[in-house]
């Protein structure tokens, strides 16, 4: 992360010094016009060849096999590496599982996996032995996005009543504690079961209690 | 995966060499490599070429290389048999490390042996308790075999 931060910065000044280039280029052209078609290809083939080979093939090559990194993924302190090379140095690492680059810790399942555009192989165009030796890298986590707008919140409510449950909606709508003024938490699906669950047996109880009264 | 990553540290190498140390192949063995260190200048080996002999693991880098001094050195932390005592040779190896960070490693480990965790325990004596004998005869020996 931090060689991508600060690669940030040199872009610019690439385009600066390209920039300068080309006004010395010019200047040139004008003072000596038949000198400059050959000054021309040098310096830029020089920048360009410098920018391939440091920003293109190392920021994205992998700590540990130096190529571009396959199926890449990244640990929590920031450095990338190809799935199959960090899982294999996980594994001959038997006591302290650290980073290659940094030690800090690293944990199988903490790893970030990195989704480009391209290059995500279909598994089953893997052979067969690799499959069995690496597990498929970590999923990536998918935080749910948080809803801005308090009015289009999906209120636990409406729930209620769609399933048949909304005699007293305002009753069972009290649990929910959604009255925090718009940003409300988004409940996980465990959370939003066992917020049904205990509606359904306060539902239950409530109706036994109607029963006795009634009858 | 190992002949590939050898390929990368060699082109490494040969793009951006380090100062006082080089290494290579030693034949068209690509996992049997010769290297040379200069002998850093702040220290009692200045002046001799040292020779080392680098053997890759068919695992590498997931297990580190095998670095041993062909020429003799008179240091707490290198025997007679030139055995290196250094530990990022091998519990602290990291595969993110390089030959050429292993060289430099070793150069500083001339410049500053470690007596408390020596492989020579009688020159680490000597380096503890009479540090202008200790130079004296790495000098002698530097002059010995490792000049000319």
């Amino acid at each position: 992360m931090s060689a991508a931060e600060a690669a940030l910065p040199q872009l610019p000044q690439f385009q600066q010094q390209q920039a300068e280039v080309q006004h010395q280029q010019q200047q040139q052209a004008q003072a000596e016009p038949k000198a400059a078609p050959l000054e021309e290809e040098d310096p830029k083939a020089a920048l360009l060849k410098g920018l391939d080979d440091s920003s293109d093939e190392c920021l994205f090559s992998c700590n540990i096999c130096y190529d571009l990194a396959s199926e890449p993924v990244v640990t929590l302190c920031g450095h990338l590496y190809c799935w199959p090379c960090l899982y294999r140095w996980l594994q001959v690492q038997s006591h302290c599982r650290t980073c290659p680059v940094c030690k800090a810790g690293v944990e199988k399942d903490k790893v970030i996996p990195i989704y480009g555009r391209g290059g995500n192989e279909d598994p089953r165009s893997k052979s067969k032995g690799d499959l069995e030796a690496v597990p498929q890298r970590p999923a990536g986590q998918r935080p749910a996005p948080v809803v801005r707008n308090p009015m289009l919140q999906p209120n636990l409510n409406v729930n209620a009543q769609q399933s048949g449950l909304g005699i007293i909606p305002t009753l069972f709508g009290l649990q929910n504690g959604n009255g925090n003024g718009g940003y409300a938490e988004p409940l996980t699906p465990e959370q939003q079961h066992q917020a049904f669950l205990s509606r359904l047996l306060l539902m239950l109880g409530s109706f036994v209690i109607m029963c006795l009264l009634l009858f | 995966m190992a002949s590939k990553r050898i390929q990368k540290e060699l082109q490494d190498l040969q793009r951006d060499p380090p100062t006082s140390c080089s290494a290579g192949p030693a034949g068209d063995d690509l996992f049997h490599w010769q290297a040379t260190i200069m002998g850093p200048g702040d220290s009692p080996y200045s002046g001799g070429v040292f020779f080392v002999t680098i053997h890759f693991p068919p695992d590498y880098p997931f297990k580190p290389p095998k670095v041993q001094f062909q020429t003799k050195v008179y240091h707490p932390n290198i025997n007679s048999q030139g055995s290196i005592c250094l530990d990022i040779l091998k519990e602290q190896w990291s595969p993110a490390l390089t030959i050429s960070k292993v060289l430099l490693s070793i150069c500083s480990l001339l410049t500053d042996p470690n007596p408390d965790d020596p492989l020579v325990p009688e020159i680490a004596h000597i380096y503890k308790t009479d540090r202008s004998r200790y130079e004296e005869t790495a000098r002698e020996w530097t002059r010995k075999y490792a000049m000319g």
